[in-house]
């Protein structure tokens, strides 16, 4: 290896895991961008249609629906998503050892076990219920909502208690010195030093919420009819069950807009949060 | 205020243990109803411990149904995946915190950007990638996509970065290479780390369903998610073998963490965790 100078190492190091990245995300970023402006089966030569593809979205009054739908489901999960861990850490932050410890590690149960057992588990579970609110148009899309707040709410709880361990002791003494009763200090102190985990938990709870594809299949199949449907799930079935690719990637992209901006969002308040710790 | 205190304290406990009735009690459910005999299992309100204990449900999920297969299938690829994962990316996270080389900083935007892609974006053309290949339903197809991930090298990187330095420059001094300081001094140390982000990775793999679901088809080369599925499509009203099923999915992340749980508790690795 003494022939490679260390600028040859450094390339020869990261080689591998480029390559592997450039060929399946680079790639596949292009292609698809370029399969958006053709029609295309699968199978055969794609033919260009140009905007043709995202035209028809605009008038494809299903993708509205359902992007109609994915949007409710969003302002149940993340109001809810935000807010009830906030509380779940608050409470466990104000435990002592043995049930801090308890209690971390039980609310976290079903993130780790992850969406498609716990989808399957609660789905056998609630159709026991006289009223099964997944099986009512009315009710899927917040009872969805529900499903993914309880299943994901883990991360968020960690990431709360993680907020709560920095903020600095002396502050807390400074408002007491001050005659801060414990809502007080709850409300001057508390809130505002979780503002920056709160306002990250918000957008990576948002951009989940967007993508909802997993819960939504494995306890509703998008249905009763086709009430929970929601964007992912659709480009899922337009791609791989009726074999348009090239309206699939259109509508994908037309997402991936959105999300993309949430994402750098995001990647903005994540370095802020570092810089406020340095 | 002792007795205040103490109340609150009490307070705390039972709101947060009212709250884990709903965490424990499906969990408990999913347990044990995949021992009750059918007859047990549709009741309302649901009984938690079945009045007789039976294995038929594993006994059919094994000899009439592919989920032994599926389990094993789901076990090894997962495991596989997380390995070459480690072992790429912490060449490449080495070599974008420590050496200098021509294009570093592309290259490891290119990571990041993988990272961000939704898989809405890169799903359908890295399938006819990998059908170009002739690689749809081999398990080559499902494991090259995923060798290594933006994600774990982006994680590793922010890792090395707060490593201190200079135990590896005692090794260039006496005259090794980078590739020994790497090999004999970073990654020996880091393997804390290492082993929590093996284990995320793991869990990660082990529960994902789009791309298996897309690149695999035949019956013997399914893995657990897309079985339950199937198991899920033509025997939903047969509930104690689907929480049988279900079970056998829960065990591993859930041993894996109870095993590993306050490593695990790890913000900085889990933030990119897709749960």
């Amino acid at each position: 290896m003494a022939h490679v100078g260390k600028g040859g190492l450094g390339f020869f190091l990261a080689a591998p895991s480029t390559a592997v990245v450039a060929a399946f995300a680079l790639v596949p970023m292009g292609l698809s961008a370029y399969l958006s402006l053709t029609s295309w089966s699968g199978l055969g030569g794609a033919e260009w249609v140009g905007l043709d593809n995202y035209r028809r979205l605009l008038e494809d009054a299903r993708f509205a629906r359902y992007l109609r739908q994915t949007l409710t489901y969003t302002l149940f999960a993340v109001p809810l998503g935000v807010v009830f861990p906030l509380l779940v850490a608050l409470a466990i932050d104000n435990l002592k050892g043995f049930w801090a410890g308890l209690f971390r590690v039980l609310f976290y149960l079903p993130l780790v076990t992850g969406v498609v057992a716990t989808a399957l588990l609660v789905q056998a579970l609630v159709g026991l219920f006289p009223q099964n609110p997944f099986a009512r148009p009315e009710s899927v899309l917040p009872a969805l909502a529900v499903f993914s707040v309880w299943q994901g709410m883990g991360s968020a709880i960690l990431l709360y208690l993680a907020g709560l361990s920095r903020l600095p002791r002396e502050l807390y003494e400074a408002a007491a010195v001050d005659g801060a009763g414990p809502w007080a200090s709850f409300r001057y102190v508390t809130l505002p030093g979780l503002l920056p985990v709160t306002s990250l938990v918000l957008v990576l709870s948002t951009i989940a919420s967007l993508q909802v594809f997993e819960a939504v299949l494995f306890l509703t199949r998008g249905g009763p009819g086709d009430a929970s449907t929601t964007v992912a799930l659709y480009i899922y079935t337009t791609a791989f069950r009726y074999f348009r690719m090239g309206e699939a990637t259109a509508m994908a992209w037309v997402v991936a807009a959105g999300l993309l901006l949430l994402v750098m969002l995001q990647r903005r308040l994540e370095r802020r949060l570092a810089d406020a710790e340095a | 205020m002792r007795r205040r205190e103490a109340l609150y304290q009490v307070l705390l406990v039972s709101f947060l243990g009212g709250l884990s009735v709903f965490v424990l009690y499906p969990f408990l459910w999913m347990v044990f109803s995949g021992f009750k005999p059918p007859a047990e299992a549709y009741t309302w309100p649901p009984k938690l411990l079945p009045g007789r204990w039976t294995l038929e449900h594993y006994q059919a999920l094994w000899e009439a149904l592919p989920v032994g297969r599926a389990l094993w299938n789901s076990l090894w690829t997962s495991a596989f995946l997380a390995t070459s994962n480690l072992v790429l990316a912490s060449l490449a996270a080495y070599a974008f915190t420590r050496l200098r080389f021509l294009g570093r900083e592309t290259l490891f935007g290119l990571h990041v950007l993988s990272m961000l892609l939704p898989w809405q974006i890169t799903l359908i053309p890295t399938f006819l990638l990998v059908r170009s290949l002739g690689l749809v339903d081999t398990f080559l197809g499902l494991l090259l996509p995923s060798l290594t991930s933006g994600y774990a090298v982006y994680v590793l990187g922010q890792y090395l970065k707060s490593f201190p330095k200079s135990l590896e420059e005692s090794v260039l001094v006496d005259g090794g290479t980078p590739l020994t300081a790497l090999l004999r001094v970073v990654l020996p140390l880091a393997r804390g780390a290492l082993a929590v982000l093996w284990v995320l990775l793991f869990l990660g793999y082990w529960q994902s369903f789009i791309w298996p679901s897309v690149v695999l088809s035949s019956p013997e080369k399914m893995v657990l998610p897309v079985a339950l599925l199937a198991i899920q499509n033509y025997h939903a009203v047969n509930i104690p073998l689907l929480m049988a099923g279900t079970t056998l999915m829960a065990l591993p992340p859930v041993l894996v963490y109870l095993l590993f749980q306050r490593a695990l508790q790890n913000p900085e690795l889990f933030s990119g965790f897709k749960g």
